[in-house]
């Protein structure tokens, strides 16, 4: 908690430095969020070009609207606002009309309850190695509605606290921690059929 | 003695370690006692260690360095560009309760227009707030948006395989979604929703739920 004091503290600093016209002191700020920008990207838009176009024009738009951040939120949370709805115009974009809703548990293929329980099989990084452990969560969570990638995105790839998940999506917590849960539950279940014993 | 459900409930919890101890007790007891819920517990565990695993879906490192070059390409070299910050319509975003104030005067402006038969069906829903609600209450979007387009004589719905126009029934989100079970013919859980009014006949419905607060562009 300390340190995540300290780097707010910082991050004050170095928006100062920003607006009295240090550009290198951006670039510092640049280099601190750039990469959980683009994971959560990378998640949301599923495809590595829309993610580094996303990380792009954030701070772009980021350094273009420094005068509308007032601090009231952390610098991290507002950068990640940002993404997300470059992420959402691109999603929008490539897909045109888009719908859903994911309040209601689906009645169709997918229910919340899990229905694989196998256990997995012990150290899988040995047997499968990483990079295809990274491509198997990848496969995985291509396959979630949008608003499922989008929390499991801010909360277990960017590593955000809830809280600062519900600012960010316009949610209640408890809609946070309800659509994690079935987030969480749908991703693993996804896994389970590749890894389970 | 907690069951299975209960433990799911709870799950996200006691992964996030958000659980006061003797609750999290309790549930590590079941997860000992229930060999399902162990192996989803430990599975669960290892899936958020390698979500958790910075090498994962990292950032390529020539992807930092071109980053880095746009950046100094449109923002120059440091000194040589003036201070950021240029008011534009974040404003917006970044305060909900005059972008609440917009969203009326769109309403009204477009519940206007929409009377004057010069606004589209996609842009009246919009000025609805279907997208607005989305944000505001999750739950209620798609049949706030349903009762307001039956009450305004118009049908929402999506094209099945041989075109026809099949409309959700305006009483609620589950009819809608049997329809999309339905009919859907697309590939990757999105399905185009399509609107239809004896005035304007079918077209496309743009961005009900997955939209952009007003704000950047």
């Amino acid at each position: 908690m300390a340190e995540s004091a300290a780097v707010v503290d910082d991050d004050q600093e170095l928006l100062q430095r920003v607006r009295a016209g240090e550009r290198e002191a951006f670039y510092t700020l640049v280099s601190r969020y750039e990469r959980p920008l683009y994971r959560s990207a990378l998640a949301i838009t599923r495809n590595p070009t829309d993610a580094e176009d996303v990380v792009q024009e954030t701070f772009l738009r980021a350094y273009e609207h420094l005068a509308q951040f007032r601090g009231e939120a952390k610098f991290q949370t507002w950068l990640t606002q940002i993404a997300l709805n470059t992420a959402r115009m691109k999603l929008r974009k490539n897909h045109g009309a888009l719908w859903e809703s994911l309040d209601q548990p689906r009645a169709t293929e997918e229910g919340v309850l899990p229905r694989d329980v196998r256990e997995w099989r012990e150290n899988p990084e040995q047997q499968l190695g990483r990079e295809e452990i990274e491509a198997l969560l990848h496969q995985a969570l291509k396959g979630l509605p949008a608003g499922y990638r989008e929390v499991l995105a801010l909360r277990d790839l960017q590593l955000l606290s809830t809280q600062e998940t519900a600012e960010i999506l316009g949610l209640s917590v408890a809609n946070v921690k309800t659509r994690l849960l079935r987030a969480r539950l749908q991703l693993r279940e996804r896994l389970a059929a590749h890894l389970g014993r | 003695m907690m069951n299975c459900p209960q433990f799911l409930d709870a799950l996200s919890d006691l992964l996030d370690e958000e659980l006061d101890p003797a609750a999290a007790a309790t549930l590590r007891q079941h997860a000992a006692n229930c060999a399902a819920c162990g192996a989803v517990l430990a599975s669960s565990r290892q899936m958020l260690a390698w979500m958790g695993d910075s090498q994962n879906f990292a950032l390529p490192p020539t992807a930092s360095v071109r980053l880095r070059e746009l950046l100094e390409q449109q923002l120059g070299s440091p000194g040589s560009r003036s201070k950021p910050g240029r008011l534009g319509w974040a404003w917006l975003w970044l305060r909900p309760r005059w972008a609440a104030a917009l969203v009326l005067i769109v309403l009204v402006a477009g519940l206007a227009r929409w009377r004057a038969g010069a606004t589209s069906v996609s842009g009246w829903l919009i000025d609805q707030g279907c997208a607005v609600t989305y944000h505001a209450h999750p739950g209620d979007h798609p049949v706030t948006c349903l009762r307001h387009c039956a009450a305004k004589g118009v049908a929402l719905g999506l094209l099945d395989a041989q075109g026809r126009f099949r409309r959700f029934d305006a009483r609620g989100e589950q009819s809608a979604r049997a329809v999309i079970a339905a009919t859907n013919r697309s590939d990757d859980m999105w399905v185009t929703i399509k609107a239809r009014s004896a005035s304007h006949g079918v077209l496309d419905v743009e961005q009900i739920a997955l939209t952009t607060p007003p704000g950047i562009q």
